[in-house]
């Protein structure tokens, strides 16, 4: 068994009536008018790059997610989080769980992305994929019917960048793509 | 009669005073209500492409074409993809052009509640108001009403509720067309009746005042 540390880097300071509507399906886009993270930064403090604690208590290391349009989770960007933790940690295996597919319209970019964390981690990242909830389908106008789809076909996309010689050609149902 | 993304809200007193004078085919959808799935739509103009299909298989002639706002943008893709096989065009508050004044009302963003509320101007001057809203959906009802929210979106997310392709096509359509729009219309904006009018070479638009979207159907 691993034992992972992991936050969601919610928005602390949001107020509950403001996020109440959003946060308990985080399924529903925060209006930005009368947001409080306009007024106030969130603290990135739950997972800040230069804590290296949870190894030292004994994790095997940090778990890092990503949401969008919601104050329950404000890390944007898992793999840019997995490249800054890159540097400020030294042993900590760094657990993407993980990159949204569905809404990714460039799947080579992001498996160039994951590829370059893990360079700089020094071979420390573990790559994840998830189908992603409603709060980002929308937010990123990706048609929720073909969520599974295209779930599938970017996994094998990034797949075979990572594995198979290329340059090749992909023309697949949902993302055409060279490289 | 085609009918809206709302789903086939079946016989109407409407089409009772219309049955009068002609004989009513109103389908549902493939992939809304009971119909069957439609896995391989991709867009309305495949929708449109069905029915035109349909009226050769169900042996119609040459039909007149009723349709309501998403079943008005297929009534209208089915004219520019074949105008001869359709007699006369009426249009009920249609989507399927960009407004060029305000935007159409996302839908998949609204609640069903919220949608009923902002579909109609006045509920109290719809006569079937509470036979068709005045109890809560049965649990076999709002099933319907996921399977017709999914399959709108199969139909319609991206470009939403809109072809940008139609304006092109639309001057080639000479078809008689009648365009019915309710000046209250919180989904789909009434500016758009005027740029289907002025698209259309033989067409006549009706703003209906103190009038909203739902409620343009039943008038049409």
């Amino acid at each position: 068994m691993k034992l992972y540390y992991f936050s969601e880097m919610p928005h602390h300071e949001y107020p509950d009536e403001e996020g109440a509507p959003a946060i308990p399906r985080c399924a529903w886009p925060s209006p930005t008018a009368s947001s409080t993270v306009r007024r106030r930064p969130p603290t990135t403090s739950a997972i800040s790059p230069s804590t290296s604690w949870p190894t030292s208590v004994g994790f095997d290391g940090l778990m890092i997610n990503e949401h969008h349009s919601t104050p329950s989770c404000v890390n944007v960007g898992a793999n840019m989080t997995a490249a800054v933790l890159g540097r400020t940690t030294t042993r900590a295996k760094l657990l993407i769980l993980g990159n949204i597919l569905p809404i990714e319209d460039n799947p080579v970019r992001m498996a160039e992305q994951i590829a370059m964390a893990d360079l700089i981690s020094g071979g420390r990242v573990l790559s994840g994929f998830v189908r992603g909830v409603g709060v980002e389908t929308w937010w990123a106008n990706a048609n929720p019917v073909h969520n599974r789809e295209r779930f599938e076909e970017c996994h094998d996309l990034i797949m075979k960048c990572w594995t198979e010689p290329g340059p090749f050609r992909w023309e697949g149902g949902t993302i055409t793509s060279v490289t | 009669m085609l009918h809206g993304a709302g789903g086939n809200r079946g016989w109407r007193r409407w089409m009772e005073r219309v049955a009068e004078h002609y004989t009513i085919w109103a389908p549902t959808h493939p992939g809304f209500g009971a119909s069957g799935d439609a896995e391989w739509m991709e867009g309305v103009d495949d929708l449109a492409r069905f029915y035109l299909w349909w009226i050769d298989a169900a042996g119609l002639g040459r039909p007149h074409l009723l349709g309501q706002s998403l079943g008005g943008w297929t009534a209208a893709e089915m004219a520019t993809m074949s105008p001869g096989a359709i007699d006369r065009l009426v249009l009920a508050a249609p989507v399927g052009l960009k407004p060029e004044r305000g935007e159409i009302l996302d839908v998949f963003y609204h609640s069903p509640q919220q949608l009923r509320e902002l579909n109609v101007h006045d509920p109290s001057a719809i006569p079937e108001w509470e036979e068709l809203f005045g109890r809560a959906p049965t649990p076999a009802e709002l099933e319907i009403a996921e399977r017709n929210r999914e399959m709108t979106a199969r139909l319609a997310w991206k470009p939403y509720m809109h072809n940008p392709r139609l304006e092109r096509f639309l001057p080639r359509v000479s078809n008689p067309t009648l365009i019915v729009w309710g000046r209250e219309d919180r989904i789909v904006p009434a500016a758009c009746g005027e740029q289907y009018r002025r698209l259309l070479p033989n067409a006549t638009l009706t703003v209906l005042e103190r009038c909203g979207h739902l409620d343009a159907h039943r008038a049409s």
